[in-house]
């Protein structure tokens, strides 16, 4: 059972620094939740960023955050799914690769580290679907998002490579985050470029093809009429709400699209004031839904 | 006049190749995958970038590689421009698992000197603060005012992996050498492939 259990909460480079509204909204939901997180000191970078330069470095840098993990006995969540993937599939192939965990282990020995394989890694949005249940979420909504319009966006790493990472989502036909964006009383939206990717992958090469990423996204988005685009990775949500002003200055044009991080939509529907979840740090104000909001709670 | 039978399309001589290029990346963690590839086209179909970006064709450099042009693969650009979303990974019929090669590609060509620019940024990053951004006093000050613990990664035992595979003097002898990696112009032509 998920309540009353401490997880090791991995947050990766971006969301400390970039989406505080991500790590906000998540300790606010998981305390509610009565799930404990633990912030471990040595975590570092989950490895990612090197696997374009040396596999061998990316995957020693995971283990060595999972096996941080296990020194203390716990599971670990991240919310980025760049994160929640490195890890994942790093620990696959150790699990799977004696030879890779020797040579790994044998480089982690400094820090007396050894990365055995007790831990699971999650995405926070599994673990919330699979762990706590949407049963046991609906039960905890107070305030439902009756009316809203929301466009899911899955991302890349959150669902492939689907044999680690993807659980019981099929890749091309996702379900599992339309059915906890249902719970929270908002309606998900389809739209034509659902399953396009943010970007992120090639900011740092060739910022410009990120742009029309983004672009055809909002675009998508817009068309489709949804209030908000909802995320659940630091880093697409750093390319829809930090970068989209970036993107609009490229495209010559305004979308003007709140990017919610999916803890801050199911906290809202949960009762938990925006201010908690961090509403300050989204880029793009969501001012006018949360007016809406105020105007639900009045209501009731 | 009748065209040339070949059009465009360059010859590719014995002289311009590798015979052991398609081998050495079978051998890279990631590449393994490589000979099954029969061109099928599902990866460049389904490629985000390639939809926005004629540089990029993961089929093309597939071709590329089996046909051992390894200077033009390795001195490219257009292997950086992958966004490692899976999509083709992910459908691909043959399983050749092009996400993870075009990865193992990458590793090629910092092995060989070539490396992004930006990857070696990234790397001096990790080293420098273990993320690869700064998390310092400044950021855990903002954090504190909205009631968030701390952060501080370790940057020394991010460095002791990064020195310790050799990624990160392989790093520093490339940008010493200038050679900067990733030619522009090596062959910006994406074409049909």
């Amino acid at each position: 059972m998920a309540q009353g259990r401490s997880y090791a909460l991995f947050l990766g480079c971006n969301a400390p620094v970039r989406t505080l509204n991500y790590d906000m909204a998540t300790r606010a939901v998981l305390g509610r939740l009565g799930v404990h997180v633990v912030d471990i000191e040595g975590f570092a970078c989950c490895g990612y960023p090197l696997e374009a330069a040396d596999h061998l470095t990316a995957v020693t840098m995971a283990a060595r955050n999972i096996a941080l993990a296990e020194a203390q006995g716990l599971d670990v969540l991240a919310i980025c799914s760049a994160c929640s993937g490195t890890l994942m599939r790093a620990r696959h192939e150790l699990v799977h690769d004696e030879r890779l965990r020797a040579e790994v282990n044998a480089r982690l020995r400094k820090e007396h580290l050894e990365f055995r394989g007790t831990a699971e890694v999650e995405h926070l949005l599994r673990f919330l679907h699979e762990e706590v249940g949407i049963d046991r979420l609906r039960a905890l909504v107070t305030r439902p998002l009756t009316g809203w319009s929301v466009a899911v966006h899955y991302g890349c790493h959150y669902l492939k490579p689907s044999e680690v990472v993807g659980g019981e989502d099929d890749p091309e036909v996702p379900h599992t985050v339309d059915e906890l964006v249902a719970v929270t009383g908002a309606t998900s939206v389809p739209y034509a470029e659902r399953q396009l990717c943010c970007g992120g992958g090639v900011l740092g090469y060739r910022e410009a093809d990120s742009h029309k990423l983004i672009a055809k996204k909002l675009d998508s988005v817009v068309a489709a009429g949804a209030d908000a685009l909802e995320v659940h990775c630091a880093f697409c949500a750093v390319m829809y709400d930090g970068n989209q002003k970036a993107a609009e200055r490229a495209a010559g044009k305004a979308w003007n699209v709140p990017v919610l991080v999916y803890p801050q939509l199911l906290g809202l529907a949960m009762g938990i004031d925006p201010d908690e979840l961090g509403f300050r740090h989204n880029r793009v104000r969501a001012k006018e839904l949360l007016a809406r909001l105020e105007g639900v709670s009045a209501a009731r | 006049m009748a065209e040339a039978p070949l059009g465009d399309f360059p010859l590719v001589t014995d002289a311009e190749t590798d015979p052991g290029f398609a081998d050495r990346i079978r051998a890279t963690p990631g590449g393994e995958g490589l000979l099954r590839c029969y061109a099928c086209g599902t990866c460049s179909a389904s490629c985000p970038i390639r939809a926005i970006d004629e540089e990029f064709n993961p089929r093309r450099i597939i071709r590329l590689s089996l046909l051992g042009l390894r200077d033009e693969v390795l001195r490219s650009q257009f292997i950086w421009l992958c966004t490692g979303c899976f999509i083709c990974q992910e459908r691909c019929p043959q399983d050749v698992r092009i996400t993870d090669l075009m990865m193992a590609l990458r590793n090629i060509a910092t092995q060989e000197g070539y490396p992004h620019p930006t990857v070696q940024a990234i790397a001096e990053m990790l080293e420098a603060h273990g993320a690869v951004l700064e998390t310092g006093d400044f950021e855990n000050e903002r954090r504190a005012k909205s009631g968030l613990p701390p952060r501080r990664p370790p940057a020394q035992p991010v460095r002791d992996i990064i020195e310790g595979t050799g990624l990160g003097g392989r790093l520093r002898a490339a940008k010493a050498k200038g050679a900067g990696a990733a030619t522009p112009g090596a062959d910006a032509k994406g074409g049909e492939a």
